[in-house]
């Protein structure tokens, strides 16, 4: 094949795509047309292919497929929602930063939540530590917080959900850790999950 | 009209709303099982791939602000799996043979002579590279644009076209090598 050829054909397969070319072009291929017959071939077997390519279907599914494939999809994400508390919470905190358009890398923000998650922990799992180490820890994971990114709050999550193995330990606290955990660092600060949660059950 | 009901089913689903995220499982989980059907050319594995699909968007979807559309998105991250399980798993050659609807107004033979056509091309686009793969069916089967292509794949238009186009020399290739065209 001719180097030109390459090109022609290009404007061939453009035509096939309704693309708009330029009259020149259209020209130069007219005229080529005329003098290549590897490329009158391929204007005439590119109709073939697509037409080939459409008219591949799907396979023929057993009655109810998609209607058990619903089901599936929303009992799984009904699961996912319901069994992680600790999700809750740090959406909890994470709201506290929506809407203020924070730039802030995903990265950092990555690392701030990590070492928010880890202080977290051990605060969480030396409840009889002194109050006063209790208080530091927990301030310094309330800062670790506070310099989050919020708009990749769920990557961040999900990073953390998929690769830290964290939530089995959150999901394991009962709601009342969970609680204390979320008011102690967000304080006052609604949790805008409220409002999701109870139109879900209603 | 249908946009903006799906815009207002997308913002409930953010919100949590399960009947909204049911609407549009319904809308879209056809398509998708099709796109990823034809994509891996296994009833199963499509049917996986579908609900892993759906399961993370609307896990994620907290975080889509909708730049580039729900439907967009949804190709997008069915493409990711789809090329991930690809690369995992290349299409067996038995996975290949199909059934194809006929349509009535064809005469018997055109009608096998197209279905021949039709299986020898299929084939031929499983031994595309993955990426092309993905490019060609967007294009051809789901109909989608260069520039909602080039979203879902992360790249260019230009990019788009330029491996739509090799793709198609590719095939043709594919098929005179085979005595086909
Ligand atoms: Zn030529």
């Amino acid at each position: 094949m001719k180097p030109s050829c390459e090109t022609f054909q290009d404007l061939i397969i453009a035509v096939s795509q309704g693309e708009p070319i330029e009259e020149g072009e259209r020209k130069a291929l007219e005229i080529h047309l005329r003098a290549c017959p590897e490329c009158r071939a391929f204007q005439r077997d590119l109709p073939g292919i697509l037409e080939g390519i459409k008219e591949d279907s799907p396979p023929s599914l057993p009655e109810g497929f998609f209607e058990e494939m619903k089901a599936s999809i929303l009992g799984e994400l009904a699961k996912r929602r319901s069994s992680s508390p600790w999700r809750r919470a740090v959406k909890a905190l994470f709201g506290r930063f929506e809407g203020r358009g924070i730039l802030v890398p995903a990265l950092s923000g990555l690392c701030g939540l990590l070492v928010g998650m880890a202080l977290a922990t051990a605060w969480m799992r030396t409840p009889s530590s002194p109050a006063s180490v209790r208080s530091s820890a927990n301030r310094l994971a309330a800062v670790s917080l506070e310099s989050l990114p919020v708009n990749d709050s769920t990557v961040c999550l999900g990073v953390v959900e998929d690769y830290m193995g964290v939530s089995e330990f959150f999901d394991a606290l009962s709601d009342q850790d969970i609680q204390a955990l979320t008011s102690d660092l967000s304080g006052d600060f609604p949790d805008p999950d409220q409002e999701e949660m109870g139109s879900e059950t209603g | 009209m249908e946009q903006n009901q799906e815009k207002e089913w997308v913002a409930r689903a953010r919100r949590g709303d399960r009947g909204a995220v049911a609407c549009l499982v319904d809308r879209y989980e056809r398509e998708i099982f099709t796109y990823l059907f034809r994509m891996t050319r296994n009833v199963e594995d499509a049917r996986d791939l579908t609900q892993e699909v759906f399961i993370k968007v609307f896990r994620k979807i907290s975080g889509f602000r909708g730049d580039s559309g729900f439907r967009t998105w949804l190709y997008r991250v069915a493409t990711n799996h789809a090329l991930n399980f690809l690369k995992r798993r290349p299409p067996a050659a038995s996975d290949v043979p199909l059934t194809y609807l006929s349509d009535p107004a064809l005469s018997a033979a055109v009608a096998l002579e197209r279905r021949d056509m039709a299986s020898h091309v299929t084939r031929a686009v499983q031994a595309l590279p993955r990426r092309q793969k993905a490019v060609v069916v967007l294009r051809v089967q789901e109909g989608l644009t260069y520039a909602e292509i080039a979203r879902v794949l992360d790249c260019s238009v230009g990019n788009c076209k330029a491996a739509y186009h090799n793709a198609v020399k590719r095939l043709r290739e594919i098929l005179k090598n085979e005595a086909i065209l």
